[in-house]
């Protein structure tokens, strides 16, 4: 080996090479370095924004819907509650309009497969295919593994009870909220608050873990004084009274007299809750609430109770009512036909105008009209439904005495069907008035006095008269108790004057006379089949009403009342 | 040196089983949202039928069918007996 060979070695040069090894070395030493200062500056550094950047990617916050409190009759039975349910919702960029299983998923949602097709071909972005979807089709549409697919929890309000409630209870809308009646007044104790929870997520959208669990928190339940057995009698008297009366309308409530609480609260026409596409705001009125209008004769026996409170009549005074009209401020009022001499328990019995009348204005304005404030008219509404009305009483002030007149029996006042209840418990208590609740009542009630007792039992046989033979309401009787009530016939107002073909008939009344455990108030409005007095059209249906609720609440005929074996084929009369 | 081996044991033996302790916490979360779900679903299902009851019980429906198919009426006082137990002194 030549000297020139060995020169020429690497090994024998290897210092001259030595500098690009310590260069290699110091790349990975920089090299490691900087992965370590990386890691350091991830770690410790900006924490906050890469966990922030991490959690877009695999969390996601997921609501978890409250469920709506349940609205409970005074028994416990359920008359709207909340039952949970599947909305599914699709992203287009993750599931294509070609997929396979689409026609299986169409067929589950009840779709047609060519509408879904084209529904995802033209969306950009995520959207909702179908909601109110059970959980059995959620998780047979779930088992199909389709992409892209997100389900979501939801409430829908059921209302076992449909048209005979709606118009108390009304309805939510798609957010759960009260729209209507009572799922619009209680809606504050009824919503619940919405929790949430934060789920991590894998790429195909599935979730595999949950981060934080903010639970939802449920509504409360409320329990109503409504009593649903005899809330279906009075939708049923009040439906069948609007039809076969040709009526535009007709609502009843139901009060027991000894707490305020208000047993029923039925309207016609009404409207199915659960199928509410296309409402008719005329059938989601409460007319028992929201109406007010002009008595009529419901309202003689209060001019009459002020008057005996006042020591200005007695029962048994009597009042020349003939020719059967009288001119007052050049005005003339009307009986119906003439009467002749009227003792003031007749003037009742029959009715009369102008015996009201005359009695009226023996009575100082201011008495009078604070008598009628003191019974709650013209007062704000007795119950604080949605568009409860407060009806109209005008200030004693501007009465001259044909107003004073004409108010006695009920005409130049407006009130609603409830406050004409709540007024009638004055003469089936002692004389007081309690305020009225859709609550159950639990604790004794304390009345504010209206009347004297002694008046208050005068009235009460006075009105039991009115509905004895020779009274205006003979119909609104029932077989084995005492009943008391007084008719009310009034011409609707329009144009400024009254209509001569427009009516609205009424009965207010309360059994057992002797005790009083109900007081029944009834309104047809506008009866165009040929009778329109509250004797013919209203005083039947109070007596469907009182007699099926006294059976329903198992009271026992009056020994007094002496029932004979009935002649009549079963089913006819009452 | 078995002292280092054995800290280096011991960082695998934890990281197995942390990758162990990850899968359980996802198969226990997967079986959690299973019985939530069958939870709900039996919730929604009692009140459904609870709905249905009540829809099939209420007096209005009860008294057409009583009416309709049976012929029943409604008790009246004047079929009814009343009976009145007499206060003994």
């Amino acid at each position: 080996m030549s000297t020139r060979t060995l020169a020429a070695s690497s090994i024998l040069t290897w210092r001259a090479t030595a500098w690009r090894s310590r260069v290699v070395l110091m790349f990975l030493w920089g090299g490691l370095t900087a992965v370590m200062v990386k890691a350091f500056l991830l770690q410790h550094v900006h924490v906050e924004q890469w966990q922030k950047r991490a959690e877009v990617r695999y969390e996601r916050q997921r609501d978890l819907p409250a469920s709506r409190g349940r609205l409970l009759d005074r028994n416990g039975t359920v008359l709207a509650v909340s039952i949970p349910e599947m909305r599914v919702g699709v992203s287009p960029k993750l599931l294509s309009a070609d997929h396979p299983k689409l026609k299986q998923a169409a067929d589950i949602l009840g779709q047609p497969v060519a509408e879904l097709r084209s529904r995802i071909r033209s969306a950009k972005h995520f959207f909702y295919l179908a909601s109110g979807l059970d959980i059995d089709r959620a998780d047979r549409l779930k088992a199909l593994g389709l992409p892209g697919l997100e389900f979501d929890q939801e409430f829908r309000r059921h209302y076992p009870f449909g048209e005979a409630l709606s118009n108390v209870i009304g309805f939510t809308d798609l957010s759960d909220l009260g729209q209507e009646g009572l799922e619009r007044a209680m809606d504050r104790q009824l919503r619940g608050t919405a929790g949430a929870e934060r789920v991590l997520v894998d790429r195909r959208n599935q979730v595999f873990g949950a981060r934080q669990n903010d639970p939802a928190k449920p509504g409360e339940d409320v329990q109503l004084s409504i009593d649903a057995g005899l809330q279906s009698v009075a939708y049923q008297a009040a439906k069948a009274a609007m039809v076969s009366h040709k009526a535009k309308g007709a609502a009843a409530v139901v009060l027991d007299p000894r707490s305020g609480e208000v047993l029923a609260l039925a309207n016609a026409p009404s409207f199915d809750p659960n199928q509410r596409q296309r409402l008719d705001p005329n059938r989601v009125r409460n007319r028992a609430v929201a109406d007010s209008f002009e008595p009529g004769s419901t309202l003689k026996p209060f001019a009459i109770a002020t008057a005996m409170d006042a020591g200005l009549v007695r029962p048994n005074t009597t009042f020349q009512t003939a020719p059967g009209q009288m001119s007052i401020s050049g005005r003339v009022i009307r009986d119906s036909h003439a009467h002749g001499l009227l003792t003031v328990s007749e003037i009742l019995q029959k009715s009369s105008n102008i015996g009201t009348a005359q009695i009226a204005l023996r009575i100082p304005a201011q008495t009078l009209h604070e008598h009628y404030r003191a019974a709650g008219f013209g007062l704000g509404p007795p119950l604080s439904l949605p568009g409860a009305v407060a009806g109209r009483l005008r200030p004693w002030q501007s009465w001259v005495a044909i107003d004073q007149a004409t108010i006695s029996y009920g005409h130049g006042i407006a009130v609603s069907l409830v406050q004409l209840a709540r007024s009638y418990s004055v003469f089936a208590r002692e004389g007081d008035i309690v305020p009225v609740s859709l609550h159950p009542v639990s604790t004794p009630v304390v009345g504010s006095p209206v009347f004297s007792a002694r008046t208050a039992a005068a009235v009460r046989e006075m009105l039991e008269l009115a509905t004895g033979p020779g009274g205006t309401a003979p119909k609104a009787q029932i077989q084995g108790f005492r009943v008391a009530g007084k008719t009310g016939t009034a011409h609707k107002p329009e144009r400024g004057g009254y209509s001569k073909t427009r009516f609205i008939a009424s009965f207010v009344g309360f059994v057992p006379a002797d005790q009083p455990r109900l007081v029944i108030a009834v309104m047809i409005d506008e009866p165009s089949a040929g009778q329109h007095y509250g004797g013919d059209v209203a005083a039947p249906v109070f007596a469907q009403i009182a007699s099926e609720s006294l059976r329903r609440l198992q009271m026992s005929p009056n020994p007094s009342v002496r029932v004979l074996p009935s002649a009549l084929a079963l089913g006819e009369g009452t | 040196m078995s002292r280092t081996w054995f800290l280096a044991l011991a960082v695998l033996a934890s990281s197995l089983a942390l990758v162990n302790a990850r899968y359980h916490e996802r198969r226990l979360f997967a079986q959690q949202q299973q019985l939530e779900r069958a939870s709900l679903k039996l919730s929604s299902d009692i009140q459904t039928l609870r709905v249905l009851l009540i829809e099939l019980r209420a007096p209005t429906r009860l008294d057409r069918v009583a009416k309709e198919q049976i012929g029943m009426v409604p008790i009246r006082p004047a079929e009814t007996l009343s009976f009145r137990l007499e206060e003994r002194p």
